[in-house]
């Protein structure tokens, strides 16, 4: 029996490669040809696929590998300031966001108050609502309210998303008891101790994971601040890095170094979250 | 410490329907209260409106002198062991008891210093360390009721704290909980449809049906003399034997024999009744006769039973089915259309098929008004009889 259901998980596997393999190779294929471009010349650029064919090691020219558009990038001041930029939006609406939403979806959840049914029609109506319907009317009501070309005007209205106030409402159901809080609310806690004690760490690992899709999402909008800003120093790296092409003439080595420079630190993140990120989306499945 | 009143409370949720009705009872100072009943009978609802955990719609609750009516579950000073135990399951054992000590500013040396006294009492030195999922049942159960009498609240409440483990650990954990009682004496309110659970725990037990209380008395009050039918049927094992009967003759104590004061014809025969039965029957009314199967003599066919005397009837039927106990068997006896359950001392020629005689003594016979929840009219007077049929098999 034993050796069975072990051949059977092998063989699961095995399987599982064939699947990912191809789909690595989609995802995969891009990004690499984009880090090649990064260390290229411009000459090079058009000449090679990848890198540049020569007489070095592996068949390469190594030599005419560059990090001159990095220099560029890094001469270009307004680079470092989106970075920041960037840095700073994502970090406070992704702990922001995550905070709010999981308030909000565990009191949907889990605390009975006057209202409830409205709040609740309000945000699944949300949900239904693509969000690039509500960038001209957003745009209007930050204008009147003073928030264009603001920080406040990118993190006020991302602070809670309908879908993240969805996705802990049931994250509770799933994984915060009602006799948890009952208990909770027995040995001694207030409504908001119940929450801080009880909820909010049985809700981590969904926590873990909406705090690191959101702080992607953050990073990789180009629309919205495209649209809410409008001084060049406070513009995020995405569009920063869209600003680096020029209307008369193409940097595409540059280009690709800021793009490339623009996806190092999430990936970084991505790595070192990876496990609670997959422990959030399985949380459902994973408990007892 | 402190004395628990309920008087008049009542919940209607909000679909309408009226779970409890007027519920008034007032449990002393250190006694251990059950409230037993079938499922959804609103034991729960009542429990969870004296937590605080339900508001109700009607009637007061009034725990140590204070009204708590509309106070917070934190502000009640009350623990309760739930159904599943609702331990925190990112909290370490120890965290877990530390728990209440905590969430009331207690500091942490006090906490560390209690935390290891209710371990030791519960035997959970080796396990304080370890996270609730790293814990058999049993060990759960002993956990929440660490967790409840580390603040030494005014007020226990359980809720079916027991269902949740296997047979022999139950007996076990109920004995625990009944010398814990006896040790700490804090008035307990225990939330169970187990009636064996009920008798052997209860101070006093509140037998509860349709959201209202029947009978609140001690278990054995409550096993000799109950209120209605209802009771008879739901307290006690096996169940009472029910019939219905119909009232042929009724003496008013002059110039009948004596011991046989009402004659009612039933499914099982003609039954004459003791004296003083069926309070208050005229002739032509109905009721229902009741008897404990540990109270029906059975004989072989062959053997006879004398009509008159001590019993009240005796009827001939068949044994459809023997479960053999032990020392005692069940039998299902069909006498015509009824059948009858007997738990008598086990002999050779019981079984299925055989037939036999069954012999219902007097004074074990109880008569309630007719319907599911008629009132008791008699039964149970003399106290305890002498023992006879499976107790005194027990007994020899
Ligand atoms: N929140 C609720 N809304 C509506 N009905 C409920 C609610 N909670 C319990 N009930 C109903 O109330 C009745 C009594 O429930 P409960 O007190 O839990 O019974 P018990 O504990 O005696 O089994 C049941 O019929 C149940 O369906
Ligand atoms: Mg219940």
């Amino acid at each position: 029996m034993k050796n069975e259901t072990a051949q059977s998980a092998r063989g699961h596997s095995w399987w599982a490669y064939v699947v990912l393999l191809p789909i690595l190779l989609i995802v995969g294929v891009p990004f690499i040809w984009l880090v090649c471009a990064a260390f290229k010349n411009n000459a090079d650029f058009f000449t090679s696929v990848l890198l540049p064919r020569g007489e070095g090691f592996l068949g390469i020219a190594w030599d005419r590998i560059t990090l001159d558009n990095f220099r560029a990038l890094l001469a270009k001041g307004g680079f470092a300031r989106a970075t920041l930029n960037s840095v700073l939006l994502s970090s406070v609406i992704a702990v922001g966001a995550t905070l709010f939403c999981a308030m909000g979806g565990y009191a949907l959840a889990r605390v009975r108050f006057a209202g409830r049914r409205w709040v609740q029609w309000l945000v699944m109506a949300a949900l239904v609502i693509p969000p690039p319907l509500l960038l001209a009317p957003g745009f209007e009501l930050l204008y009147h309210l003073g928030l264009l070309d603001r920080m406040l005007g990118l993190i006020l209205p991302a602070l809670a998303p309908a879908f993240g106030v969805y996705l802990f409402q049931q994250a509770t159901h799933s994984s915060v008891p009602k006799e948890l809080i009952e208990a909770a609310r027995l040995d001694g806690c207030s409504e908001l101790s119940a929450f801080w004690k009880v909820g909010l760490p049985l809700l981590q690992p969904m926590a873990s994971a909406f705090m690191l899709i959101t702080f992607l999402g953050v990073w990789n909008n180009f629309l919205t601040p495209q649209v809410v800003m409008q001084s060049p120093g406070q513009f995020p790296l995405a569009v920063a890095v869209a600003q680096l092409k020029n209307t008369y003439y193409q940097d595409y080595g540059l280009l690709m170094a800021g793009t490339l420079a623009s996806i190092v630190p999430v990936a970084l993140l991505f790595l070192l979250l990876q496990k609670d990120f997959v422990a959030g989306l399985t949380s459902g499945a994973v408990k007892g | 410490m402190a004395t628990v009143q309920l008087s008049n409370l009542s919940k209607t949720f909000a679909d309408g329907t009226a779970v409890v009705r007027g519920v008034d009872m007032t449990i002393p100072d250190g006694e251990f209260c059950v409230l037993l009943g079938p499922s959804g009978c609103g034991k729960s609802t009542t429990l969870r409106m004296i937590a605080g955990l339900e508001v109700s719609s009607g009637g007061r609750i009034v725990i140590g002198g204070r009204d708590v009516t509309d106070a917070e579950p934190k502000d009640r000073d009350v623990a309760m062991v739930f159904q599943n135990y609702a331990l925190y399951p990112h909290l370490t054992v120890a965290e877990n008891i530390a728990f209440p000590l905590a969430m009331r500013g207690v500091d942490k040396a006090t906490r560390a210093r209690k935390v290891r006294e209710i371990a030791t009492m519960l035997e959970l030195d080796e396990l304080l360390g370890r996270v609730p999922a790293q814990l058999s049942g049993g060990q759960r159960q002993r956990v929440a009721m660490g967790r409840a009498l580390v603040r030494d609240p005014k007020v226990f409440l359980f809720d079916e704290p027991l269902s949740n483990l296997d047979a022999r650990l139950r007996a076990q954990t109920r004995r625990e909980l009944k010398a814990l009682h006896a040790r700490v004496r804090i008035t307990s309110v225990y939330v169970t449809h187990d009636q064996e659970e009920a008798m052997s725990l209860a101070d006093k037990v509140a037998v509860m049906a349709g959201g209202v209380i029947q009978q609140y008395d001690s278990p054995l009050e409550l096993f000799r003399r109950p209120t209605n039918r209802f009771v008879a049927g739901f307290v006690g094992t096996p169940a009472m034997n029910f019939v219905e009967a119909r009232v042929e003759a009724k003496g008013e104590g002059k110039g009948q024999a004596a011991g046989a004061q009402m004659v009612v014809t039933t499914d099982l025969g003609r039954m004459r009744l003791g004296a003083g039965s069926g309070d208050g029957l005229k002739v032509g009314d109905v009721c229902t006769l009741g008897i404990r199967p540990t109270a029906i003599d059975v004989r072989r066919a062959v053997a006879g039973i004398e009509e008159e005397g001590e019993h009240a009837g005796v009827a001939q039927g068949v044994i459809e089915s023997c479960d053999l106990l032990g020392e005692v068997s069940d039998l299902w006896i069909r006498c015509g259309t009824q059948a009858v359950l007997a738990r008598v001392r086990t002999q050779d020629w019981m079984r299925s098929g055989e037939a036999c005689l069954v012999g219902m003594p007097r004074a074990e016979m109880y008569v309630f008004e007719p319907g599911s929840m008629g009132k008791r009219l008699s039964g149970g007077e003399s106290g305890m009889s002498e023992p006879r049929g499976a107790v005194a098999a027990a007994l020899a």
